[in-house]
């Protein structure tokens, strides 16, 4: 079903939640985002290694939250910022919903398929590389769309990763 | 009710038929007696013949009307049982399952015909008359389906005249020489019966009943907490005495949904017959304990795992009838799987007595693939285990049908893991290897201890505790650069969880600890935390799906507070990996 409406979107141009992580902009097609929430508490998981940042209990459901600044390799908030305008992004993988906290929720901004630009050829790989669907300049603003679902998959090779690196 | 839920009652109702059907048939070739397991067999393809009427299935209750034939020709000894025959009657109820399949889920009408065709078909060759002595009418029915089974028009007629008035002729003929069984399956038809004393539930309906029950119970966790806070005496008593109704009625949900061993360990008999049959060995499978209950979300997730470990144990364990000749055995191997309650655990175990896992050969296999090679030829028990639950491990030289890809192993641990269970395996050269395997009998409300360390509130299930004490932390004694705590028992270690955890310590400095003594049945050992909190019951939630397989985790709870809570598991965080990271740390800190 997603899928399908993803189609259409594409027809008439796709519909993107736009976030700021540090100094970058990203945008997600506004049907892959299930919810926005405040900051609530997140509890760290023991043991836990690789991109997990800890759980939340959204309405009774544990939810993972992502340290999704070091799987994009985006900035880190500005300390002094934290907190006010921060929000918990959740997503529906299709495996579970996954959250993430960004440091500002913007708008939501329509922009046109043929705008939407492949992303720039990196030297090495970096992780999250397969989350990105491409890049868009939206008033001045580079705003790197994102692909949630991709996301997990990268983030579960990442902590697979992690756990036998330091195995 | 609407179709759908009787077509979904059918089902649940056929397969179980041919489950009994399968297993039936599977009977007559070991040493059950003959003739009541040719009885039961002939009672449950009526059975199926009924049902299938009543839905209006024509050609399910054709072909159960030529299977309910032959078995009463086997019945009547007219014709003698052979491994041939045996197969072919197999056979014949795996197209019937088709048959239901179809009937259930519809699909292309040609299939149903050419499926009943081949059912007749494979069914044929034991219809042939024996000798003189059949009778006539059931020989024109063998001829009628001789001549017409290869051809798709094998139907109307012998439907009319031959389902129908065949049936109720030959029932009345059957029932005037063996009364007693056909009774029995006539009035299991007829229905109701004077005392029902047994009813059929949707299993969704009690799984929603379980999470009722759970939200109740953190409810009263909340209220108790509130009433805990205001001090009010009586209101207290009242959450008391309501809280033990929740518990009663959970008790009794939980133990209406657990489902007996048994179902998942007959599935297997024609697993153990295929396999071994094809690899040209000789088995003998056992089941122990098969009325042991068990979650069935575990135990429908435990029949992969098993699938891997039976295919392992034929194709890797068992030995050849020769080679067990020659060495003295019984030519016919043995497996057995049993069941049995420990505490809260359920262990399931698969044993063979097989030629046992080669440890040099695993030894020299695991060199690339393990790096922690500690030198000696001996392999711990959870060294082995580990070794070969590594995905892409197997001593296998080429990739077989049944194994050799080195994922069976990988596999069961997961699984096993994702529950909170443990795998044992124990291997002795020339006599078998035995794999067990620790499940919890339920998922999802468990009595707890629970801990704060730092900030955060920790659960470790009850019966891994032994005692909690408070100790001066003067009093730890070191040994090779690890805290010991001195017992009744002698020296354990002493793990400091905020170090599992990866935080920085705020108890070096203080001079009182409490102290949990957690018994893992194979070890103590001393958990330093911040507070105890006691006891309560919780309520398991599953894992995210990221988070499944941590380490030394297996499951989360929310408190009545909201907070999250995870529940701890010390036979893996002590005994597995965690302490082999503090040992690996310390010996980095050494040089």
């Amino acid at each position: 079903m997603g899928e399908e409406r993803a189609k259409d979107k594409r027809n008439i141009g796709i519909q993107l939640v736009t976030f700021r992580l540090g100094s970058e902009y990203y945008g997600t097609p506004v049907w892959m985002v299930r919810e926005i929430i405040r900051p609530i508490e997140v509890f760290q998981v023991p043991g836990m290694r690789g991109p997990v940042e800890g759980v939340i209990n959204l309405r009774g459901v544990i939810i993972p939250v992502l340290k999704i600044h070091a799987v994009l390799g985006a900035p880190c908030s500005d300390s002094s910022e934290v907190g006010k305008k921060q929000r918990i992004v959740i997503l529906d993988s299709g495996d579970g919903e996954f959250g993430f906290m960004v440091d500002d929720v913007m708008e939501v901004v329509r922009v046109a398929s043929e705008d939407v630009k492949p992303p720039p050829e990196m030297g090495a790989t970096p992780s999250g590389q397969d989350a990105i669907l491409g890049i868009v300049q939206l008033s001045g603003r580079l705003i790197i769309c994102i692909d949630p679902r991709q996301l997990v998959t990268g983030c579960m090779d990442l902590g697979e990763l992690t756990e036998s690196c330091t195995e | 009710m609407k179709l759908n839920d009787y077509k979904a009652l059918y089902a649940s109702e056929a397969e179980e038929i041919l489950q009994a059907l399968e297993n039936g048939v599977l009977g007559l070739e070991g040493d059950a007696d003959y003739a009541s397991c040719v009885d039961d067999l002939f009672r449950n393809a009526h059975n199926l013949k009924g049902i299938s009427g009543a839905m209006g299935y024509d050609f399910v209750v054709e072909a159960s009307h030529s299977l309910e034939n032959v078995l009463d020709r086997l019945r009547r000894e007219e014709i003698k049982i052979s491994p041939s025959k045996i197969n072919l009657l197999l056979h014949a109820i795996d197209l019937l399952r088709k048959l239901v399949q179809y009937a259930v889920d519809g699909g292309e009408k040609i299939d149903s015909e050419n499926l009943l065709g081949e059912i007749l078909v494979s069914l044929s060759p034991m219809c042939v008359k024996p000798g003189g002595d059949g009778r006539v009418r059931e020989g024109e029915d063998t001829i009628e389906n001789e001549g017409n089974c290869d051809t798709d028009e094998f139907d109307k007629e012998a439907d009319s005249e031959g389902a129908e008035g065949e049936a109720s002729k030959t029932e009345e003929q059957r029932s005037a020489e063996l009364p007693a069984p056909e009774e029995t399956a006539l009035s299991a038809g007829d229905g109701f019966s004077p005392g029902i004393t047994s009813i059929r539930i949707d299993i969704e309906r009690l799984d929603r009943l379980m999470d009722l029950v759970g939200e109740l119970m953190i409810g009263r966790i909340r209220l108790g907490g509130i009433a805990h806070e205001q001090g009010n005496k009586q209101l207290l008593n009242e959450i008391e005495s309501s809280g033990r109704l929740i518990t009663e009625i959970q008790r009794e949900v939980m133990e209406a949904r657990l489902v007996p061993v048994e179902q998942v360990f007959q599935r297997f008999k024609r697993l153990v017959r295929d396999i071994s049959s094809e690899l040209g060995k000789k088995v003998e499978l056992r089941t122990v304990g098969a009325e042991i209950g068990l979650d069935r979300t575990v135990l429908e997730s435990m029949i992969d795992p098993f699938v891997h470990l039976i295919r392992n144990a034929i194709d890797h364990g068992i030995e050849t009838p020769e080679e067990r000749e020659a060495l003295e055995k019984d030519p016919c191997g043995k497996i057995s799987l049993s069941a049995r309650r420990e505490r809260n655990f359920v262990i399931l175990e698969i044993a063979d007595d097989g030629q046992g896992i080669d440890l040099a050969q695993v030894k020299k296999k695991s060199s690339p693939i393990d790096i922690t090679e500690s030198g000696d030829t001996d392999l711990s028990e959870e060294e082995l285990c580990r070794i070969l639950a590594t995905p892409g491990f197997s001593t296998s030289r080429t990739i077989g049908r049944y194994s050799g890809r080195g994922m069976g192993m990988n596999i069961v641990k997961k699984v096993v893991d994702s529950f909170g269970g443990s795998m044992r395996l124990q291997s002795e050269p020339g006599n078998g290897t035995v794999v067990s395997l620790q499940l919890p009998v339920n998922l999802s409300i468990i009595k707890a201890l629970l801990f704060r360390v730092r900030n955060d509130i920790h659960a470790l299930p009850i019966e891994y505790v032994r005692e909690t004490t408070r100790m001066e932390m003067a009093s730890l004694r070191s040994y090779r650069g690890h805290k010991m705590l001195e017992t009744k028992e002698g020296f354990i270690p002493v793990v400091k969880p905020w170090e599992v955890l990866g935080l920085p310590s705020d108890q070096e400095d203080i001079r009182y600890v409490k102290v949990i003594i957690v018994d893992t049945g194979e070890g103590s050992v001393g958990l330093l935390v911040n507070r105890i909190i006691g006891q309560q019951e919780i309520v398991i939630k599953g894992l995210p799906e990221l988070l499944r397989g941590i380490n030394g985790i297996s499951g989360a709870t929310i408190l009545g507070s909201g907070k999250i809570s995870f529940i701890w598991d010390p036979r893996v965080l002590f005994q597995g990996r965690c302490l082999d990271e503090f040992n690996k740390e310390a010996v980095v800190l050494e040089n």
